[in-house]
């Protein structure tokens, strides 16, 4: 949880450090088409229910460690996007605590016997 | 009760694996106070862009806002995109409410339909938000308000989904695609077994 608070607090960050650091139009675009989708899946992997959610953030960072040297930009833009993009890598590898637990992952719906087997064969004899 | 897992629901209605119950009224109802905050951030915003309204704009001024609100993306559709929100919203509360504590396995239909009206109104939230910053240039308090909610209630209320999603495996699992569609919208007969040890369970009572 408290991993994804810190990738909130990144996705914030890129949403206002645009305005806050000397910015190109195309390097601000780079880290304002990021910052929300970082804050949604990070708001998303909070719960220990959806926290597998989390390995999107692996897709953000990538965006950001590469896209901010592809269009004009600033020093201080570019290097802040590509810092936020490895903290992003590294939060979608570190799982935190589960808090709860929700039977198993969401694959279930499509492989049930691999959780429900024994059980639901118990069940249904 | 009406399917496997019935024998766990004595226990409360905490589906099997879980520690705790998604589908719980103190669950919900933090979701439900986003949602109706949501609505009124939705209705305030549909109606400045009928003009009945100015939008108010602490942060970013209210000729930011209204460049937002007046934006062509706004009016891709013929109804205004706040007013969308609205019905989204109240979709939104009206399937968040339905059912009772055990509505996970007792009224999937519903527990789906809420996440599906979830999903839909986080992902236009996130894309409405990513527009402002790069196609339209401005921003709008009231319409971040609204975005956040959104993904708020996404993000902390999908879970429940899950629950429905692994019951409604677990049936077809058990007893096949056709049971586990009548578990979806829970006409199923009790099977005999359930019959049975209800039955059982009359006689040694009486």
């Amino acid at each position: 949880m408290w991993f994804q608070v810190c990738a909130i607090a990144l996705g914030v960050w890129l949403m206002i450090s645009p305005a806050l650091l000397p910015a190109t139009s195309a390097g601000a675009s780079v880290d304002r088409i990021a910052g929300p989708v970082v804050i949604w899946v990070g708001v998303l992997a909070l719960r220990s229910v959806t926290r597998s959610f989390r390995v999107i953030h692996i897709l953000s960072g990538l965006f950001l460690t590469i896209a901010p040297w592809l269009v004009t930009n600033t020093i201080p833009l570019r290097w802040s996007s590509v810092g936020v993009g490895w903290a992003l890598i590294v939060l979608a590898i570190l799982r935190g605590a589960r808090r709860q637990r929700t039977g198993d992952g969401w694959w279930v719906a499509l492989k049930p016997w691999r959780t429900f087997g024994a059980e639901v064969k118990q069940h249904a004899s | 009760m009406t399917h496997a897992g019935a024998q766990k629901d004595a226990a409360g209605e905490i589906p099997p694996g879980w520690s705790y119950n998604p589908s719980a009224w103190h669950e919900r109802r933090w979701l439900l106070c986003l949602a109706a905050i949501g609505l009124l951030a939705a209705l305030y915003t549909g109606l400045s862009q009928l003009g009945v309204v100015n939008l108010w704009d602490p942060i970013f001024g209210g000729a930011s806002s209204f460049a937002v609100t007046h934006s062509f993306i706004s009016r891709l559709l013929p109804v205004p995109d706040g007013l969308l929100g609205v019905v989204g919203y109240a979709c939104d509360l009206i399937f968040g409410s339905i059912g009772g504590d055990d509505r996970w396995r007792a009224k999937p239909w519903a527990t789906l339909l809420f996440a599906l009206t979830i999903l839909g109104l986080g992902v236009v939230s996130l894309a409405l938000t990513i527009l402002q910053g790069t196609v339209i240039g401005h921003w709008c308090s009231v319409c971040l308000v609204s975005a956040a909610v959104s993904t708020l209630i996404f993000g902390l209320g999908v879970g429940e989904a899950l629950a429905t999603l692994q019951y409604l495996a677990r049936v077809r699992y058990a007893q096949g695609w056709a049971q586990a569609w009548r578990a979806l919208w829970n006409v199923s007969p009790a099977p005999p077994r359930t019959q049975r040890r209800l039955v059982d369970r009359a006689m040694t009572a009486s």
